[in-house]
């Protein structure tokens, strides 16, 4: 069952850490000896989400740098190798200067940006938003046709569908309700990267249930009337108290915090829908299965 | 009408709409499980949360914001002579907004939680001085207006560079929250730190009645009243700062409430400055509470802001003010 509140579950068991480890320390090795002139680095990521898929994709010598975030360990699942690539601003200069001949970014961004890459002879391949683990997978593997990685995709893959499998055969038949909750209040309904990863790890969803779809918001009213078995927080104490989390300052849901359980998803995991979104599954797992 | 009998009906009007903002919520509850939540005795403890710990202080906040507004738009207008005074106008709100911003987004509040009304109050006491400082005491409209529209975008525009500048992702969410206001989610918590300073306001701009009206004959009029005329003005900026530093600090700024309260009642009062005062105050809570509850049931996918509602209803006063000075000018 999940943690009691103050013990937090951080990163779930040694197993999946050991993988997210393994995927990275491949690419750590190959990053370090890019010195090498063999491969001429030409792959830039210039967002969080696509940082994501270069790292596990692209050949380690072929990255010519990732996003001004891939380094911030809060956000970035890729922080450890990114330290030893050069960092890219959203720009088209940045970019420019990387020497990439191929940018790799979400369905965001400035359209602006784009365009200008495209006219100087950039190669852009934008990656689908991904809310479910079925288009996770679509967005690897549009990517690594784009990038010829198609073998690698396919053993990625194969592994994460392994580790959801072997989730699902795992997860004890009752299904504790889960509210999902930022300290603004917002929450994560159907729809979302968040709502997979807690349906995955045997979840009910406070925020599907009430009819949320996307993101929303969570009501305190409704809060009161149904609480959840679990709260799901993401790095909820380093934000500062602002006028915009009255939600998570009001006593009512202070007092409620403190008697429902808080398993806490780090948000690195689901900051994209990406393949750490497995991960994040897992943590949420891990945490029904931890005695009282 | 009898100056009595207009304090008594809007009491009456106030009560009725504070009971009426129990009843308004994601949870229907009918008036009498509100009634009985409200007063602990009801038979299910969720719904004494929901009226207790959520509504009660939502409701208290917003009579406390309405009432400073309305107060201090009344002890402006009757200082400056100007009908068009008011604390957003004048910049006086966006101006505390900017002391809560710097006293967020520093840390300094998470270190001291009075840092943010005390920081909020300082601003916008600095925003009123430099006003008087600028526009000078017997400004025309114009100058009035522009002063205060320089002082109130030099507010936005360091507020939005303080949030800029500080680790804030939400940060133009949370520009909007400063700019329009809201009593979302606001607790008992927020009433404790803002209640003891905006009273303090209200008393200070209390003092200001007999002034004020000596003060509508003309300053030199006043002086030989033996109002002092410099002393009057200092009660009523401190009195401003800490009333509207207070009701920002918790709510972000909700404009022209200190506009269309006391120039509704101010025909009803005989156009004595010092009879507006208190129903100036009941009428703003009277305004903000309502504009609350409408907030809570016009459907929409996330909650109205308290200022959309408030600018809705008091732009067209000021156009219409504005008009009708036109006229009286030719």
């Amino acid at each position: 069952m999940p943690a009691r509140p103050g013990s937090t579950t951080n990163g779930g068991g040694p197993r999946p850490v050991l993988r997210i480890a393994s995927i990275l320390a491949v690419v750590a090795v190959a990053a370090a000896a890019k010195a090498e002139p063999s491969s001429r680095p030409t792959i830039a990521s210039i967002d969080l989400c696509a940082d994501q898929a270069v790292v596990a994709l692209a050949d380690p010598g072929s990255i010519a740098g990732l996003s001004r975030w891939a380094r911030d360990v809060n956000l970035s699942p890729v922080a450890p190798v990114a330290g030893n690539l050069p960092s890219l601003a959203e720009s088209a200069e940045s970019v420019l200067m990387s020497g990439a001949s191929t940018v790799v970014a979400d369905t965001y961004g400035d359209a602006k940006t784009f365009a200008l890459l495209d006219r100087i002879g950039v190669t852009i391949f934008r990656m689908p938003a991904a809310d479910s683990f079925a288009e996770v997978f679509v967005a690897l593997r549009l990517i690594a046709r784009d990038l010829h990685e198609e073998a690698k995709e396919r053993i990625l893959e194969a592994d994460l569908s392994t580790r959801l499998d072997r989730l699902q055969a795992s997860l004890p038949p009752q299904r504790p309700r889960a509210a999902y909750v930022r300290a603004d209040g917002g929450t994560a309904g159907d729809g979302t990267a968040v709502d997979a990863a807690l349906a995955a790890a045997g979840y009910r969803n406070l925020a599907t249930d009430l009819g949320i779809h996307g993101w929303g918001r969570l009501d305190l009213e409704t809060l009161v009337m149904s609480p959840p078995d679990v709260f799901v927080t993401s790095s909820f104490s380093s934000r500062r108290w602002s006028l915009h989390d009255a939600f998570g300052r009001h006593p009512v849901f202070r007092d409620m915090e403190a008697r429902v359980p808080t398993v806490v998803v780090p948000a690195r995991l689901w900051s994209c829908g990406g393949w750490p979104l497995v991960q994040a599954a897992e943590t949420l797992a891990a945490a029904r299965r931890e005695p009282r | 009408m009898n100056r009595v009998a207009l304090v008594l009906l809007l009491t009456v009007m106030m009560t009725a709409f504070l009971f009426v903002s129990l009843l308004v919520g994601t949870v229907p509850l009918t008036a009498g499980t509100a009634v009985r939540a409200l007063f602990g005795v009801a038979l299910d403890p969720r719904h004494v949360v929901i009226v207790q710990d959520i509504r009660l202080p939502r409701a208290i906040l917003g009579a406390m914001v309405g009432a400073s507004l309305g107060l201090s738009g009344a002890v402006l207008q009757g200082l400056l002579r100007n009908p068009l005074a008011e604390p957003g106008l004048t910049g006086t709100s966006s101006c505390a907004g900017l002391g809560a911003v710097i006293a967020l987004y520093f840390g300094w509040s998470a270190a001291f939680p009075l840092a943010l009304p005390l920081a909020a109050m300082g601003m916008a006491g600095v925003g009123t001085l430099l006003l008087f400082l600028v526009a000078g005491r017997n400004a025309g409209t114009l100058t009035l207006i522009l002063t205060g529209v320089a002082l109130s975008s030099l507010a936005v525009a360091l507020t939005s560079l303080a949030m800029n500048l500080s680790p804030n992702p939400y940060a133009l969410s949370e520009m909007v929250m400063w700019l329009l206001g809201s009593l979302h989610d606001r607790s008992f918590v927020d009433v404790t730190l803002a209640l003891p300073f905006a009273a303090a306001g209200w008393l200070i701009l209390a003092t200001t009645g007999r002034g004020l009206d000596a003060l509508s004959l003309g300053e030199e009029t006043a002086a030989s009243l033996g109002i002092r005329v410099q002393r009057l003005r200092l009660l009523a900026i401190i009195g401003t700062a800490l009333a509207v530093g207070a009701a920002v600090a918790t709510t972000g700024s909700v404009g022209f409430v200190g506009l269309v309260v006391p120039h509704l009642l101010r025909p009803l009062v005989r156009y004595q400055p010092s009879h507006l005062l208190l129903p100036s105050a009941l009428g703003g809570a009277i305004l903000v509470v309502l504009a609350d509850i409408a907030v809570r049931v016009i459907p929409s996918s996330s909650e109205l802001m308290l200022g959309v509602l408030t600018s809705l209803v008091g732009i067209p006063f000021f156009l219409a003010l504005i008009l009708k000075l036109q006229w009286s000018e030719r």
